[in-house]
């Protein structure tokens, strides 16, 4: 959108203008006139024709700017027919529970927003009922078994990733976040995995024991997906996460030296991103990685036998990351007073 | 950002930048930075081109100015302008600070309403002079415009003659994508010759081998199924149903687990390369919409899965890149909301096709950073915003663009896509040349009509939801048995089927026929009796006999005199169509280059490495690189001889400018959840890399030419050049460039400076380098 710094002082006047008339409601800008004006009821009503979740956006701003006096009503929406209603409603809950101080306001709605969470049939209200019981801190702990069910059940990836982000941000309890995060890495849908290994890895960095999803981290090379394309990466940062819990992979190493021949369906001139990816990961082993140094040595010495032609755009980068990869290897186990 | 600080000091922060804007801060270096940048900028150059509307000029764009590159014999502007003028203003308006775009392309709506007069100021070589051009005035567009408008009603009616002069024999116009897109726009007119040249462009397609899945197959395959599945439904023509059936099952097949397509098929539902490409994967979807409508098995399990992925998006954000959650931060999709909406009407989903074309109504700003730039924002976003029930946003969308509209009108007729201007980073790989984009920019001039189900139209008689009454007629359509049909229809009850809308429907169908064979047979006839034709004439009545047959379903007797009179007529010496768009000449440079920087790659590994200093940041784009300052740095000069490098970092040749991840880190998301493949249509940080190397030349005088060349350059890279402080090169993409004459005097004996600039939109991740090469005397 912003081509150029003029354009962008432009937007900024813009956006300074609309901020304006959402305070004061003074120019028309092809929203609805006035709408921070309009009583909460009447908002409501009109997000049931708002199709876009841009122009129910505008109404859950000016909605939130009532403040607390609009709950009540919003509490009412949440049970509206229509989900354009439900989403909005919660929208503006989310929006106000930014607010430290509006959330004790909001928690006698908690169990209602949790039983969206798990029984609505509109995927948008699942999905921004987690978020809103997350935006709701501890105070949204009230939900914490939705959520949970939520993150591993729904059918939804956008739900399960909602909830389990929401967990997080709620504070629930170890043992229901490790189980989660768990099931989570052991998903054969590629994000829920990535996801699940990220969070386990957040706990990590709290000082929390997450031990008990180890098992869960090395199947993740036993039982690899797919995830050689640029979103959900799920080994490298597995195996990132062994590494920082000190885990020992060397048995992994067998079932990473397999994945390098492993054939998924598209292939760019017999080679594939995936197996890039595995050399790299290669790399990661470091000191636990003697038993790929063969493997490593056999691709930098002709690439071709592993699928990569010489022809390809990335024949030198497959030869790079194996070179990398072995120094990395070869390095730590220097470090380690091992070195093969 | 506080209150007091968003109401008053942004406004004056702005209103203080608008003031004293950057070009008056680079006045004192302009010489540097503009003497040598005309002849050597790589953009320029054939169909990188930016069209100036129906004027026969070309050019590109350099912060605001239009730089002439070449004009097209014949065209208004032939012999008035030319190669090296640069555009100041037009009809009294002064170039804007940025994009110049948006005021030739109202200008030349204005000018059309009137007399057709464009007074250009032009500059050459520093001397300012008037250019007077007189393009034909067709008349402004109407505030309904498409709809009650006669200009709409010119421009295209010249574009399907544009493409209907330029239909080889094989019926195929421009590669099968683009004839795909082409065929609809001729289909969607009811005239007999463009539906000559739509089922010609049908049955090219059905006789081409349609190649083997994978690749990059999800585009033929998804347009072609597009277009063939309208043919059917306008025609009831059979003889497209095998290769529909052929697209149904592998689309099918093709569907990725999520259930959307990438640029390839993926069978087993894994997507190569970066993964769901849904800009493409909404047509296919679409497409198995219309195939299943056109009664073609369609595997029940791809189609549900589809239906859930992009219906899941409805309402929550636009359909974004990749299997990632919905865009909700602006409404820009590139208008795959626009064919998501379509779509879902198809489908009966009212709620999720007025969301759809909601957000499309809302997308009102051009989306130019999208796979192939804005050509399918152009071509699909009028076609999904009529379906919103805000005519004032249909309106504002449609006015907002109308400059584009009139800017990538051609002098002949035909259309040329504008490629982003140089001010961007060229992201897209599409140069839209006229034989490809003219029917896809013109399908929203054929929105009044709705005679195809993607410009709003009833699925009409041929769709499998036909009553039971009608399967016996249909049948009897389908094998071409007309003689049967004709007899059955006949006794109908007049108050029963034949007076039911799709009763009627088939019947006008069958009439159409009808006429169309007449209508071929005649005018193969007046071709026939002219005194003499040439070879592609006749090539293309006796192509249009050979379709009639195909159509009829049997050998039509007249067609056999026909062809006998066609050989009969003495040929004429062909006469060519001037396409205008100048071309490299192409000719071998057969000149000996020999490094003078060598690049990193080509430097033995016992001497001494090439070491760049090296400043990079990511932030917004910068044009104005006489008076950068990024991250509060001061910068003004970087390029010159004298600026010091002592804070930027030195890096060893090849170099990496960015250690960050190579998706780009966007706003907070977390990178397994957003690719930059997800931001891709949306507001994105740029990288942006300052980059520097002295280099010592020990016999200057001998040089006589000398080029920029790059290694490793990513497609999406563009770099600016500066020799000893002059910009000397602007370079698109991983090209080698050559300089220009004068430029290569800057090389002097002794100590030189080589400096870039390098953008890109989707951090370097490559390790690249650059190098200069010579010829000697």
């Amino acid at each position: 959108m912003f081509r150029y710094p003029v354009s962008k002082i432009l937007w900024l006047i813009a956006c300074t203008a609309v901020s304006h008339v959402a305070i004061s409601g003074e120019a028309d800008l092809g929203k609805p006139p006035q709408l921070s004006t309009q009583s909460a009821t009447a908002l409501i009503t009109q997000s049931r024709e708002a199709y876009t979740i841009f122009q129910r956006k505008d109404l859950s701003k000016a909605l939130a700017s009532k403040g607390v006096s609009a709950i009540s009503e919003l509490g009412k929406a949440l049970g509206h027919e229509h989900w354009h209603v439900r989403h909005c409603a919660l929208m503006t809950l989310q929006m106000l529970a930014k607010a430290d101080g509006n959330r004790s306001a909001i928690v006698p709605l908690v169990p209602k927003i949790a039983d969206l969470v798990v029984k609505d049939p509109a995927i948008g209200v699942r999905w921004m009922a987690a978020d809103c019981l997350g935006t709701m801190g501890e105070q949204g702990k009230g939900g914490q078994t939705q959520l949970a069910h939520a993150a591993v059940k729904d059918k939804e990836d956008w739900v399960r990733i909602a909830a389990a982000t929401a967990l997080n941000s709620i504070n629930a309890d170890v043992p229901v976040m490790l189980t989660v995060y768990e099931s989570m890495i052991r998903s054969t849908d590629k994000m829920s995995r990535a996801e699940g290994i990220s969070k386990a890895g957040r706990l990590h960095e709290k000082k929390i024991d997450i031990s008990s999803v180890i098992p869960a981290l090395k199947d993740v090379f036993r039982k690899p997906i797919y995830d050689a394309n640029f979103s959900g990466q799920t080994r490298a940062p597995a195996m990132e996460l062994l590494n920082r819990l000190k885990v020992d992979t060397t048995e992994l190493v067998p079932f990473i030296i397999k994945d390098l021949s492993t054939i998924w369906t598209i292939h760019e001139n017999g080679y594939h991103p995936y197996q890039k990816i595995t050399l790299s990961i290669m790399g990661k082993l470091a000191e636990h990685g003697a038993a790929a140094i063969p493997t490593l040595e056999a691709v930098v010495a002709d690439p071709e036998k592993f699928g990569c032609k010489r022809d390809h755009p990335d024949y030198s980068k497959f030869i790079s990351v194996s070179k990398e990869s072995l120094s990395k290897i070869r390095a730590a186990l220097a470090g380690k007073g091992g070195q093969k | 950002m506080s209150l007091i600080t968003r109401t008053f000091l942004v406004p004056v922060l702005a209103w203080t930048c608008m003031s004293f804007p950057a070009q008056a801060t680079a006045a004192t270096t302009d010489e540097r930075l503009n003497k040598y940048l005309e002849v050597t900028s790589q953009h320029a150059k054939g169909e990188w081109q930016t069209n100036l509307g129906p004027t026969g000029a070309m050019g590109w764009i350099y912060l605001n100015r239009f730089y002439i590159e070449s004009v097209e014999a014949g065209s208004p502007a032939d012999g008035l302008l030319k190669k090296g003028d640069y555009i100041l203003g037009v009809n009294g308006n002064t170039s804007p600070v940025v994009d110049p775009r948006v005021m030739l392309g109202k200008e030349i709506n204005k000018a059309e309403a009137a007399d057709g007069t464009l007074v250009f100021q032009v500059g050459h070589h520093g001397v300012e002079r008037k250019v007077t051009v007189k393009i034909k005035p067709i008349g402004g567009r109407s505030p309904t415009w498409p709809f009650d408008c006669k200009k709409s009603q010119i421009i295209r009616d010249q574009a399907l003659r544009w493409l209907r002069e330029r239909q080889p024999t094989n019926g195929i116009i421009g590669g099968s994508v683009y004839s795909s897109i082409n065929g609809l726009f001729l289909l969607s007119s009811s005239a007999p010759e463009d539906q000559d040249a739509a089922r010609r462009c049908a049955y090219g397609l059905i006789d081409q081998d349609p190649g083997e899945s994978g690749g990059l197959s999800a585009w033929p395959f998804g347009y072609g199924a597009l277009f063939l599945s309208e043919y059917y439904l306008a025609t009831g023509d059979a003889a497209v149903l095998p290769r529909l059936q052929f697209y149904a099952k592998e689309i099918g097949d093709g569907i990725t687990n999520s259930g959307s397509w990438t640029h390839g098929m993926s069978p087993g539902g894994v997507p190569g390369g970066y993964g769901e490409l849904n800009i493409m994967g909404v047509v296919c979807f679409l497409s198995l919409v219309l195939m299943e409508e056109c009664g073609v098995p369609v595997d029940p399990k791809p189609f549900a899965s589809a239906t859930h992925f992009f219906g899941r998006f409805a309402g929550l954000g636009t359909i974004p890149y990749g299997n990632n959650p919905p865009w909700d931060r602006s409404p820009s999709s590139a208008n795959k909301d626009a064919v998501a909406a379509i779509a879902f009407r198809l489908l009966g989903e009212a709620e999720k096709s007025r969301a759809f074309a909601d957000d499309t109504e809302l997308s009102y700003q051009l989306t130019e950073d999208a796979h192939t730039g804005a050509f399918f924002s152009a071509t699909w976003g009028p076609l999904g915003a009529i379906l919103t029930k805000n005519q004032t946003g249909l309106r504002r969308l449609l006015d907002e663009q109308s400059w584009y509209f009139d800017l990538e009108r051609r002098w002949d007729g035909g259309m040329k896509y504008l490629p982003n201007p140089e001010n961007l980073t060229g992201i897209t790989g599409f140069s839209g040349q006229p034989i490809e984009v003219t029917g896809g920019l013109c399908l929203t001039y054929s929105l009044p009509f709705k005679s195809l189900c993607i410009l709003g139209g009833d699925l009409g008689p041929f769709s499998k939801k036909a009553g039971a009454d009608l399967k016996p007629a249909l049948a009897l359509y389908r094998e071409k048995k007309w003689a049967a049909f004709d007899s059955l229809t006949k006794s109908w009850p007049k108050e029963a089927i034949g007076s039911t809308p799709l009763g009627k429907q088939l019947l006008s169908k069958r009439a159409a026929l009808q006429a169309q064979i007449d209508w071929t047979l005649s005018t193969v006839d007046k071709a026939k009796s002219q005194a003499g034709l040439t070879r592609a004439e006749s090539d293309r009545s006796k192509a249009m006999l050979k379709a009639i047959e195909r159509l009829a379903g049997k050998d039509i007797e007249k067609v056999k005199s026909l062809r006998a009179g066609l050989d009969a007529v003495k040929e004429l010496p062909a006469t060519a169509i001037v396409t205008g768009i100048a071309r490299d000449s192409g000719h071998q440079d057969r000149r000996t280059w020999k490094a003078l920087l060598p690049l990193a790659k080509d430097i033995k590994k016992e001497d001494s490495p090439k070491t760049w200093r090296v400043h990079a940041w990511t932030g917004d784009i910068s044009p104005y690189l006489d008076n950068l300052e990024p991250a509060g740095e001061a910068m003004k000069g970087w390029y010159l001889p004298e600026f010091s490098t002592a804070k930027w970092s030195e890096k060893k040749a090849p170099f990496r400018a960015h250690d960050s991840h190579p998706d780009a880190l966007f706003a907070g998301f977390e990178v397994s959840l957003v690719s930059h493949h997800t931001c891709m249509f949306q507001p994105r940080p740029l990288y942006n890399t300052y980059a520097r190397l002295e280099f010592t030349v020990a016999d200057a005088a001998t040089i006589s030419a000398a080029r920029v060349v790059q290694q490793e350059c990513h497609q999406y890279l563009r770099s600016e050049v500066y020799l000893n402080g002059y910009r000397v090169a602007a370079i698109l993409r991983p090209n080698t460039c050559e300089l220009s004459p004068e430029a290569v005097k800057l090389i002097k004996q002794g100590k030189n400076t080589l400096a870039l600039y390098l953008a890109s939109c989707r951090g370097h991740h490559t390790e690249f380098d650059f190098g200069i090469e010579v010829v000697r005397k």
